[in-house]
C-alpha cells in the first residue's frame, strides 16, 4: 500500500460522479405538424453541442439524457439513459391524439428508486407541448409528483402557441413562472436553449437549504386546503437572466 | 489506552475548477484525559450563501465551547452529565446550539461590516457597511433571518468521554464508529434526496437536529475509529455500501499502518475522492482509540524519518508541508 513518497495509497469503496438525469418530454401530436415539430426538431439538434459541453466542463456529475414522446400513446425514444457524449436526436413526425397522462405515466415509473438511484443529483423534467391532454392525465400526474424523484425534479414546461394549455401545464411544473410560452420558432429555440442550460446550474455540488419543505410546514405550501406542488426546486436552479424575452416576437412570426 | 485526534478539510475539485473557497471547517478539542470533542461543518457553498464558509467555522467553534461548559459544569459528574445529556440532548443542547451560532453568526457580520448592514445584537443599534452608527435608525430586529442564511451551514459534533458519547447532527454528513465489528452509525439523520439539507440558518434548525448518546466501546473493542464526514465524502461513492467500505479501509490501515500514517495521507485521499467523486469540499475528522503499545506511526518519529528520507532522496521541501495529528 504505501508509494514511493512513504504516503498510503488511498485505500476504499468504488468512487463515482453524480448521475444528472435529463428527461425531454416532447408533444409529438398532429397540432405540431409543419412549423411546431421542425422548429422543436431543429431546436433540441442545436442544443445537444452545448449540452455536451456543459456536461464535459463538470467531471463530477455524469449527465444521462432520456427522450419521451406522446402523441397517440407514449413511448420512449431512448429506452434506456443515454450519456450525454453519445446522445443524439432522432427527429419526431407529427401525428395523432395529445395523450399527455400516458407520458406522465412512463415517466413516474422511471423516477422511482430503483430504478434511478438514491445518489444522484435532482434530474430535470423539460416538458413541451402546444396543446391540452385527450387523456386522464390528473391520476398519472399525481403520481408522478409522488415518486421520490418526481417531488425532487427540477420540473419546467415550455407552452407551444396559443392554443397551449398552460393550466395543465402549470399543474406539472407547479408554479406558473415556471411555464413558459414559445410563440415562434425564435423563442422556442430560445427557451430550448436556456432549458439545456440547467444541465450547468443543477450539477453543482453545493447544498440547498430545504426552504420549500420549511415553507410548506409552515404553512405557506397549502392552498385550498390541498398540499401544494413543490415547485422550488427549480427555482433553487433556474437563472432568469437569459430566458428569451416575449418582446421578441413578431407579431406575424406568433403561432 | 490511547487516542489520537485529527481532521481536515480540502477544496473541492469543483471549487478548485470555479476558484472558490472551502467552505467547510473542522476542530478537534481535547477537553480533559477523559473526553474530546470533534466537530465538522459543512458551508452550503451556493450563491445564496456567500459567507457559509465563516458560518460553518462559527459552528465548529460553537459546537466545541458548548461542549466544553456543559462538561465544565458538571465537574466530573460524569453520571449527572450523561443523564443531563440523554435528557435535553435533543430539546435544550440543539436549541442553545442554533441560538448561539445565531448570535455569533450576527455579532461577526456586524463586526465585519459584511452587506447586507444589520442592527447590532447587543445594542440594536443599526450599523451601516460604511461603518456609520445610526442610534436612531431602525434596529435589525427583521433583518437577522436574511442575514443567517448568507451563513447557512450544517453540523456535526461528537462528545466522546470514556463513559459514553454524545453525538449531535443538523444537516447532512456522516458520523460513524468503525471497528472490528463493522461500520455503526453513531446517529441516524434524516437524509433528504438531492442536493438539499438542513441548516443551522433555518427558523428552528433545533427541530431538525439529530441526537444520540451510548456507551462507549469497552478496552475490548480497542482499536476503534470514530469518523465524522461531510456529506462530499458519502457523495463521492457510487453507494452508501461503497462509503462505508472506505470507512473500513481507512479503520483497517489505521490498525495496520499505524494511525499517523493514514492521518499523514489523509489529504491526498480525499482531495483525490473528490476528483474522481462528485467534487465537492471535504471534510473528515477521525478519533482514533487504540490500546497502549498498539502500532500509532508516532507522528514525531515519522515525521523524522520522513525529513531524514527526504534529504537522502533530495527532495524540494515544499512537498512536506504536510499536517500531523495531534497525538493525546
Amino acid at each position: 500500500m504505501p508509494n514511493k513518497n512513504h504516503n498510503l495509497v488511498r485505500p476504499g469503496g468504488e468512487l463515482a460522479s453524480r448521475p444528472l438525469y435529463f428527461f425531454w418530454v416532447a408533444d409529438n401530436s398532429s397540432s405540431m405538424r409543419k412549423e411546431k415539430i421542425g422548429a422543436l426538431n431543429n431546436a433540441i439538434q442545436s442544443v445537444i453541442p452545448e449540452m455536451k459541453s456543459a456536461a464535459l466542463e463538470n467531471p463530477n456529475a455524469q449527465v444521462y439524457v432520456r427522450t419521451l414522446r406522446f402523441s397517440t400513446g407514449a413511448s420512449w425514444i431512448t429506452p434506456e439513459p443515454v450519456p450525454v457524449e453519445d446522445f443524439a436526436w432522432d427527429d419526431l413526425e407529427a401525428d395523432g391524439l395529445t395523450d399527455m397522462g400516458k407520458a406522465f405515466s412512463l415517466l413516474a415509473a422511471q423516477l422511482n428508486i430503483p430504478p434511478m438511484p438514491e445518489r444522484a443529483l435532482p434530474p430535470v423534467i423539460v416538458l413541451i407541448s402546444d396543446g391540452m391532454p385527450t387523456d386522464d392525465y390528473k391520476g398519472p400526474l399525481e403520481k408522478l409528483l409522488k415518486m421520490p424523484w418526481g417531488k425532487k425534479a427540477v420540473r419546467i414546461a415550455i407552452s407551444i402557441g396559443k392554443d397551449a394549455d398552460d393550466d395543465v401545464l402549470t399543474e406539472f411544473t407547479g408554479n406558473p413562472e415556471l411555464v413558459f410560452k414559445a410563440n415562434n420558432a425564435t423563442m422556442l429555440t430560445g427557451l430550448i436553449k436556456w432549458a439545456s442550460t440547467l444541465v450547468s446550474s443543477v450539477s453543482s455540488p453545493n447544498s440547498k437549504t430545504d426552504e420549500n419543505k420549511e415553507k410548506q410546514e409552515q404553512g405557506d405550501g397549502a392552498e385550498d386546503g390541498k398540499e401544494k406542488k413543490p415547485a422550488v426546486q427549480a427555482q433553487n436552479y433556474l437563472s432568469i437572466n437569459n430566458i428569451p424575452k416575449p418582446e421578441d416576437v413578431k407579431a406575424e412570426d406568433v403561432w | 489506552m490511547k487516542r489520537f485526534l485529527y481532521g481536515i478539510s480540502v477544496r473541492g475539485a469543483s471549487h478548485i475548477r470555479k476558484g472558490t473557497e472551502c467552505q467547510d471547517s473542522c476542530r478537534v478539542e481535547s477537553l480533559s484525559d477523559s473526553a474530546v470533542v470533534i466537530a465538522a461543518a459543512d458551508g452550503h457553498g451556493s450563491e445564496r450563501c456567500p459567507y457559509s464558509g465563516v458560518g460553518a467555522k462559527i459552528a465548529v467553534e460553537v459546537f466545541c465551547s458548548s461542549m466544553k461548559e456543559i462538561l465544565e459544569s458538571f465537574e466530573g459528574d460524569s453520571l449527572m452529565l450523561r443523564s443531563y445529556l440523554s435528557r435535553e440532548g435533543n430539546l435544550k443542547i440543539p436549541e442553545s446550539i442554533e441560538r448561539e451560532w445565531k448570535r455569533r453568526v450576527l455579532r461577526d457580520h456586524v463586526q465585519e461590516r459584511r452587506e447586507p448592514p444589520v442592527g447590532d445584537p447587543d445594542t440594536g443599534i443599526r450599523i451601516d457597511a460604511d461603518g456609520s452608527n445610526d442610534a436612531g435608525g431602525r434596529s435589525g430586529a427583521d433583518e437577522p433571518k436574511e442575514v443567517y442564511k448568507l451563513y447557512g451551514t450544517t453540523l456535526l459534533g461528537l462528545l466522546i468521554t470514556t463513559e459514553f458519547v454524545f453525538a449531535f447532527q443538523i444537516g447532512d454528513g456522516d458520523i460513524v464508529l468503525v471497528s472490528r465489528d463493522g461500520v455503526q452509525y453513531a446517529v441516524e439523520s434524516d437524509k433528504i434526496l438531492g442536493v438539499e439539507t438542513h441548516s443551522l440558518s433555518s427558523t428552528d434548525a433545533w427541530k431538525k437536529s439529530a441526537v444520540s448518546v451510548f456507551p462507549t466501546p469497552g478496552p475490548d473493542a480497542l482499536p476503534y475509529m470514530f469518523m465524522m464526514s461531510t456529506d462530499g465524502m458519502a457523495n463521492s461513492h457510487r453507494t452508501q455500501q461503497e462509503y462505508e467500505k472506505t470507512c473500513t479501509a481507512y479503520y483497517e490501515a489505521a490498525v495496520r499502518y499505524g494511525f499517523c500514517r493514514v492521518a499523514s495521507s489523509l489529504e491526498g485521499w480525499l482531495s483525490e475522492t473528490s476528483a474522481l467523486g462528485c467534487g465537492d469540499d471535504i471534510t473528515m475528522v477521525m478519533a482514533y482509540f487504540d490500546k497502549d503499545g498498539g502500532k500509532v506511526g508516532s507522528p514525531e518519529v515519522y515525521r523524522r524519518r520522513m525529513r531524514k528520507r527526504r534529504k537522502m532522496a533530495r527532495h524540494s521541501a515544499s512537498r512536506w508541508s504536510r499536517r500531523y495529528t495531534r497525538c493525546l
